[in-house]
């Protein structure tokens, strides 16, 4: 027996499908604001960023940090420096506790070169704690702590000390600069007043001997002085809230030949370590950049002869969270590397450290490309390890020298998690994305999400959070394992590597079930010796009625 | 267990490709789905053929007065009257005579039902041997859960409680179009009429059982056909 079709009845056609994609990305703005949401640009990359952020791409997380070693005093650590001599010696140098220490990067230890008494001996004052300030300078290092007078080292052991006494009695404030062959620095106690060495010279020059290279700023404003920058053109001259150029070469009378420039009538910095220069050698955009934070602790760009500009609006949720008080602790350092900026801070809270940096891109639209979060520091430059590689570094309040893990391919120098003081620890890496599907209309159900992954390795502890715009989802724990795809250039057939754990993309679906006008989902994933990588996700929205009462 | 709850829940799932790791639809959801199909299909199954679904002879739960007497629902503990579905025969004992239905004015008949109670006609009263008559009728469909399977015989009908819990998901929210569970629905019930021959598992099942009720023909009493007492 077999019945005739039912006859044919007016079937409802199904809602239609909207993907709504999130990446790839080339950067982050940390606001919800869903109308300003851009595709490719996520709320948040937290310990991970774009692989190219000219162009959208993956993501990948940030290399880890290990502990080098820690100085026998447990001193605060001040400062580190890369001390390049002349004959090609390169000398990786700690300030901890009042005492230098250089660094021997194939055994990890560091190794006290310069002693409180060697200082003392030489008639010289160095802060035991609180930040310094170095600066390489006629073949030897220049080490400002703000109180005393500056001293020089050139790198010999226990000795090669000299004390700048030329210079200001008073100190120098903040981080010494380098224009026109001649070291400048802010006096102390004579905030608006800057002084210079003469050429190549570090201790001839100033304002003794006969010398009068001084000069007090004051035709528009008598604050105080908190910066002072050298760049191939001009000489940067930050005040809290003002900032001023000053071109010309440093003459005698420099001090009426200098052309000034208005930079800023209204932005300037408290934070002397928060400027960093770089030059168009050091990135792909032609001309100098100098990235400093402003007295409100925002990112902004100087570029000589293009004036300053604000690069802090896609930061400005997460601004808010840092502590101003603390604004002197501010500290940037650009990473060769991984090719940014990082712009280190304290967050609102009980800190004495920084607790995160701000990634900035340095292409382009100087793009906030990521937030890195983990650890604490109180200094962060990058040397040169053994190998002559660019290595950021950072020091603790105890002590501690950490380095950065590399992304150069050099499997050695890999590190997927934090080994800190305190132990080891999975890297939390966190992808928030953008406002999806925003509508001020139409209802949606949004079914379902798949990720494209990147990364060499299993993901296991990863966990997904959906919000919409009246619901919210239960937190999804997963692993993922298997990659899918093998590996370009080693897949061998009929072997396991054939899209076998060695691939690298990774593709995972999950089931949601939240409703609303628009969607934002998070990603977290905190598993030790994990490397992390996103490329790419698409969220399943059907549209439904719009039913004005939902909110 | 081949087509117990976890495996019609496991049917569904396989058939309907959500992620593994979802939220989207929970096993609550699917079982709510399976009891609604269950709803759906055990009286239709019952109506066409309730052979296989029928209990043992059951006793009826005896009413006031021995004037209505009650069906029950066996597996439970405490006796719980039901409805019960497709046709019912209801006997004066284990061994006794077919009690005849009828019109309540009709004192030749035996009984009228009252949903889940049959009342003895003309307001009569009646004994029987064992105290109680004794039915055979099949129950009403009730909850799937993890614990608690279909009541549809055979078993291999079950597969119609899956496309209709596809059915059914697919239609929630009218976001998909339910239509592909629909066919495949109506081909596995009652066959597909692109392919000769196939009759669908309740066509089987009819035509298995043709001569459903024959054997009353065979085995009546002449004189009860037409005089009934």
């Amino acid at each position: 027996m077999s019945l005739r079709h039912a006859p044919r009845t007016v079937r409802p056609r199904p809602p239609r499908l909207i993907p709504l994609v999130a990446g790839p990305f080339h950067g982050m703005r940390d606001s919800n604001d869903p109308t300003s949401s851009d595709p490719n640009l996520a709320i948040l990359l937290q310990n991970c960023f774009p692989v190219d952020s000219d162009r959208n791409s993956a993501v990948i997380g940030r290399p880890g940090v290990r502990v080098l070693d820690r100085a026998d005093n447990s001193g605060y650590g001040q400062r580190s420096h890369q001390l390049t001599k002349l004959s090609g010696a390169e000398i990786s140098l700690c300030v901890i506790g009042g005492e230098i220490y250089t660094i021997n990067w194939p055994l990890r230890t560091l190794t006290k070169q310069i002693t409180i008494s060697d200082l003392a001996a030489n008639g010289i004052g160095l802060n035991t704690s609180g930040r310094v300030y170095c600066l390489t300078f006629a073949d030897a290092v220049t080490i400002s702590d703000g109180t005393h007078q500056p001293f020089q080292w050139d790198g010999t052991p226990g000795g090669g000390l000299t004390l700048l006494s030329a210079a200001h009695a008073g100190g120098w404030y903040g981080q010494p600069t380098v224009y026109y062959g001649k070291q400048f620095g802010i006096r102390r106690l004579e905030r608006g007043t800057l002084e210079w060495s003469e050429e190549n010279q570090p201790n001839v020059g100033y304002e003794s001997g006969g010398f009068l290279n001084v000069w007090t700023l004051g035709q528009t404003s008598q604050d105080p002085l908190f910066l002072l920058i050298g760049t191939n053109e001009q000489l940067g001259v930050f005040r809290s809230r003002s900032a001023t150029a000053i071109g010309g070469a440093v003459t005698e009378d420099f001090t009426s030949s200098g052309t000034r420039e208005a930079l800023s009538s209204t932005v300037g910095t408290e934070s002397p370590a928060s400027a960093v220069f770089l030059n168009a050698s050091q990135h792909d955009v032609a001309g100098d950049r100098v990235y400093f934070m402003d007295a409100d602790l925002r990112p902004h760009v100087w570029v000589p002869g293009a004036g300053v500009l604000a690069a802090h609006s896609d930061f400005a949720d997460t601004i808010r969270g840092l502590e101003r008080a603390r604004r002197d602790l501010a500290i940037s350092v650009f990473d060769p590397m991984t090719n940014r900026v990082y712009m280190g801070a304290s967050e609102i809270g009980d800190n004495t450290s920084c607790t995160m940096q701000l990634g900035l891109a340095p292409r382009g639209k100087n793009e906030a490309s990521c937030i890195i979060r983990g650890y604490d520091f109180t200094s962060l430059d990058v040397l040169k390890d053994h190998k002559g590689r660019p290595t950021v570094v950072h020091l603790t309040d105890d002590g501690y020298v950490l380095d950065h893990g590399q992304l150069d391919g050099d499997l050695d120098e890999q590190f997927w998690d934090d080994l800190l003081p305190q132990g080891k620890r999975a890297i939390s890496h966190a992808i928030a994305s953008p406002v999806l599907g925003f509508d001020e209309y139409m209802e949606k159900f949004f079914s379902r999400i798949d990720f494209s992954l990147r990364s060499p390795n299993n993901l296991n502890n990863c966990a997904l959070t959906t919000e919409a715009s009246h619901v919210r989802g239960p937190v999804q724990q997963f692993d993922v394992r298997d990659a899918g795809f093998s590996q370009w250039d080693i897949a061998v057939w009929d072997q396991a590597v054939w899209g076998g754990a060695t691939g690298i993309e990774h593709h995972i679906s999950l089931g949601l079930k939240v409703w609303g006008r628009w969607c934002t989902w998070r990603l977290q994933h905190e598993a030790l010796a994990e490397q992390f990588g996103y490329i790419r996700s698409q969220l399943i929205a059907h549209a439904r009625a719009p039913n004005p009462k939902v909110p | 267990m081949l087509w117990d709850s976890p495996d019609l829940l496991a049917r569904c799932k396989r058939q309907a490709m959500e992620p593994d790791i979802s939220v989207t639809t929970s096993d609550d959801d699917w079982y709510a789905f399976l009891t609604e199909a269950e709803a759906h299909w055990k009286p239709v199954i019952a109506a066409h053929y309730p052979g296989p679904m029928y209990l043992a002879p059951m006793p009826l739960l005896q009413g006031a007065n021995n004037k209505t007497f009650m069906f029950i629902d066996p597996d439970n503990q405490i006796p719980t009257p039901i409805i019960p579905i497709g046709q019912v025969e209801v006997y004066s004992g284990p061994s006794g005579r077919l009690l005849i239905p009828g019109a309540y004015w009709d004192r030749g008949a035996d009984y009228v039902t009252e949903g889940d109670t049959i009342r003895i006609t003309n307001g009569r009263s009646m004994t029987f041997a064992n105290g109680v008559p004794y039915a055979r009728y099949v129950l009403p469909p009730g909850v799937i859960d993890a614990n608690t399977s279909s009541g549809i015989k055979p078993d291999t009908l079950r597969i119609l409680l899956v496309y209709r819990a596809l059915y059914s998901w697919a239609s929630r929210g009218g976001m998909q179009d339910p239509s592909f569970y629909r066919a495949l629905e109506q081909k596995a019930a009652f066959g597909d009429p692109d392919i000769a021959g196939d009759v669908g598992l309740i066509g089987g099942l009819k035509l298995q059982n043709s001569a459903h009720g024959m054997a009353a023909y065979a085995h009546g009493y002449h004189g009860r056909w037409t005089h009934p007492v």
